[in-house]
């Protein structure tokens, strides 16, 4: 399955084109390469086609490192108008790597389901941004939101993830103020043993809805 | 002060509903006795659920369950929330999860086969609360008998009518309880018009503030028609006075000046005056024992002072062997002087009590007017004990005479009783005649409909036989609680009595209605009592000569010609 190219509403950008180079069952890290216009963004939702493709796994991308090469070090110790060619060559085309935070999938009928798939995605299976549309059916439950403040990959910048995510969900649903209002209600009832913490995050969403 | 704002209809969710799709909440718990748990819906607006509104609950088989609200309570999952200052959006979150809106609900009825039942088992969980259909309403305040009464409306909605079947109110006995000027008066005289007007049975009022006869003083000067002046029923009310001046003064016609011969009296009548006049067991041991001592016809007019030479004689002889002590004697005669020699108790029998149980045997009801002495507790103690005690013999006899003849058309009467407690007090409600009627008369077709504002002080038992009870507001803790002790779900009574207001809203409970109902009663004004009017005196003065002259003006035109 190949991205559609051009600006992707949940993404930033051109369409991500990555492969899977690490995974498991909760988490899995792409590398692309990437222009530095092109770089995924936190809270962006992908997309791998996985299991025999019978399921689209559906992660939201919670951290990106932009990976070094030999010539980085090189490049940034230089200042000779020489080596201006090879520093454009690689920002144009730097080897990024995204860290991926499952958060269900689509099954073989296009159904969502807020669970992790039997197997992780494979080794370099494309990851792909998700469609609107693809975007909208996923999120149209908040129950997506629920592997997020379970995660322990992510740690304590949950709230921040949780903040993007819904941000840019936010714009692909036609009300949005209810949409925002699910998920509050959902993290009102996730985050009931944790009132300060829930406060901070309301505090924050409160920002996209007004 | 800032003012409160009015409930938005839409969120109020407590009135009726044309259709079933408005939801309250959901059942989540409880139990039939101590009621159901509600969780409302977030968008349902707790402050306008109030205790005592009704909501239907459907159950898994098809059965819809009613019943009203006995409690209503606010939780959360997290006391340590953070409180949101105007924010929508936090509001709504905590709202939605973290705050519980939960009403207490106690099932009443449920509806099964069409047919409403009282409810034995409670509806599931998550089974969806609703308000109630008109419809349903209607079916379960509103009589659809032809022999109703219309009480008033639903406290939480005017337009569904709370209707009275006369038949089953009149099966027992009623209590109509409230503190001063809640309206008492203004629901129980439109009642009585409707028990005579539907013929449901003959009614005795014992009218001690001269309300039901003639005029019926409302607030300021205004004065409403009594039973007499509603031309529908007024053949059928007959006006008895114990005071003609009074009644002369008050352009209050009557057809019969009540008169009690002393010959009338007996001992048991001035017992009931123990606490009234304050008679100790001395004395009322020597009421007693005149008689014995005495002529059993004479010993009243020895007490009176009225005795014969030789009466007066034996009475000294008594004194001195010590049979009777003078001093007790004595003060039973001061404290008796007053009352025997008001203008109403003659020397003989004038026939005038006959003549009032012959009315009521004969399908006519009667309004005893006391005039001014209504202001004297023991005239009218005596005077109503006296009466009720005669009729209470007459009606046992007719009903015994009409089973032997295989019949059950002997009359029905309601014995009217305002200031109750002053003859259902624990003290003498096993002497007087209304103690017996309160326990057993109902076999004998006489109940009594009770009016008091001190419903504590009539004795538990009575109380226990009362099968209607109509309660305005009440104040004082006892009176409360003696309305509620010995129903089920006393406690949730009790809250739905605090709710009330204190004019013309009343609670209804027992024999009369399907379940307790807070009704706000009617004023009883024009619009009330035209329904007890001839068609034309319910036209007003200008409807009636223009109607007046279009009957007569075919005659006119054809005698012009």
């Amino acid at each position: 399955m190949e991205a559609t190219h051009g600006q992707n509403a949940s993404g930033v950008g051109e369409a991500l084109n990555g492969r899977v180079i690490r995974s498991s069952i909760e988490t899995f890290v792409f590398g692309t390469r990437v222009p530095e216009q092109a770089t995924p963004a936190c809270g962006s939702l992908v997309k791998v086609s996985a299991v025999n493709e019978k399921v689209t796994l559906i992660g939201v991308i919670y951290d990106i490192a932009v990976q070094e090469n030999a010539l980085t070090r090189m490049i940034a110790r230089a200042s000779s108008e020489d080596l201006r060619g090879e520093e454009s060559a690689l920002r144009e085309q730097a080897f990024v790597e995204g860290s991926v935070l499952c958060l269900g999938y689509l099954d073989a009928r296009g159904r969502a389901r807020y669970t992790f798939p039997a197997q992780p995605p494979w080794l370099l299976d494309k990851v792909l941004n998700c469609e609107d549309d693809e975007i909208r059916r996923f999120t149209s439950n908040p129950r997506f939101l629920v592997p997020i403040l379970r995660s322990r990959a992510i740690g304590l910048s949950y709230s921040r993830l949780i903040v993007a995510t819904i941000e840019r969900a936010a714009s692909l649903h036609a009300d949005r103020r209810a949409f925002i209002e699910s998920c509050a209600e959902e993290l009102a009832r996730q985050l009931s043993d944790r009132p300060v913490e829930l406060d901070d995050l309301l505090r924050e969403l409160e920002v996209l809805y007004e | 002060m800032s003012e409160a704002k009015p409930f938005p209809e839409e969120f109020f969710n407590a009135k009726t509903t044309a259709s079933q799709t408005e939801t309250l909440g959901v059942v989540i718990g409880g139990s039939l006795a101590d009621g159901v748990l509600v969780r409302l819906n977030r968008q349902t607006v707790v402050e306008g659920l109030r205790v005592g509104s009704y909501i239907a609950a459907q159950g898994q088989t098809g059965r819809t369950f009613f019943g009203y609200i006995s409690d209503v309570e606010l939780s959360t999952f997290n006391a340590a929330l953070v409180p949101p200052d105007e924010s929508t959006l936090r509001r709504f979150a905590y709202e939605a999860s973290a705050l519980n809106k939960v009403v207490q609900v106690k099932l009443e009825l449920v509806s099964e086969n069409n047919e409403l039942r009282t409810a034995r088992s409670v509806p599931a969980h998550f089974a969806i609360v609703r308000r109630l259909t008109k419809a349903e309403a209607q079916r379960i305040f509103s009589s659809q008998e032809s022999r109703s009464h219309r009480l008033g409306y639903l406290l939480d909605d005017k337009d569904v009518e709370v209707r009275l079947n006369l038949q089953q109110l009149t099966e027992r006995s009623t209590g109509v309880f409230g503190r001063s000027g809640t309206g008492k008066t203004f629901l129980t005289l439109p009642l009585l018009a409707s028990i005579i007007q539907h013929q449901v049975a003959n009614v005795l009022v014992f009218d001690m503030h001269n309300d039901y006869g003639y005029n019926l003083k409302g607030d300021g000067n205004s004065q409403r028609p009594g039973l007499k002046r509603l031309s529908n029923i007024q053949d059928r009310v007959v006006v008895v006075t114990l005071d003609e001046r009074s009644s002369m003064r008050r352009s209050s016609g009557y057809e019969i000046a009540l008169k009690i011969g002393l010959d009338e009296i007996e001992p048991e009548d001035l017992e009931t005056l123990r606490d009234v006049l304050g008679f100790n067991e001395a004395q009322i041991s020597t009421i007693h024992v005149l008689p014995k001592l005495f002529n059993p016809e004479r010993w009243i007019y020895v007490l009176a002072g009225r005795g014969t030479g030789e009466e007066k004689q034996r009475l000294a002889k008594l004194f001195d062997s010590g049979q009777l002590v003078e001093s007790t004697f004595n003060a039973i005669q001061r404290k008796l002087n007053r009352l025997l020699n008001f203008e109403f108790i003659t020397e003989k029998s004038t026939g005038a009590v006959d003549k009032v149980i012959n009315y009521l045997s004969t399908n006519r009801s009667v309004v005893v007017e006391f005039g001014e002495f209504g202001r004297c507790t023991a005239a009218y103690v005596l005077v109503a004990n006296l009466l009720t005690r005669r009729i209470h013999d007459t009606y046992v006899m007719l009903k015994e005479e009409a089973e032997a003849q295989g019949s059950d058309d002997s009359p029905h009467l309601v014995i009217v009783v305002e200031e109750a407690h002053r003859f259902l007090d624990p003290k003498v409600a096993n002497l007087t005649t209304f103690g017996t009627i309160a326990r057993e008369m109902r076999k004998y077709n006489v109940t009594l409909l009770i009016v008091d504002q001190r419903p504590s002080q009539i004795d538990r038992e009575v109380m226990s036989q009362i099968g209607t009870r109509i309660t305005f507001a009440l104040s004082d803790e006892q009176d409360i609680n003696a309305v509620v002790t010995g129903l089920r779900d006393s406690q949730r009574l009790r809250l739905m009595l605090a709710s009330l207001d204190s004019k013309q809203q009343a609670l209804v409970m027992g024999h009369a209605v399907k379940m307790p109902v807070l009704v706000r009663t009617l004023d009883y004004d024009q619009s009330v009592w035209r329904a007890y009017a001839h068609s034309l005196d319910r036209l007003t003065p200008e409807e009636q000569l223009a109607k007046s002259l279009q009957m007569i003006r075919p005659q006119v035109e054809a005698d012009l010609l």
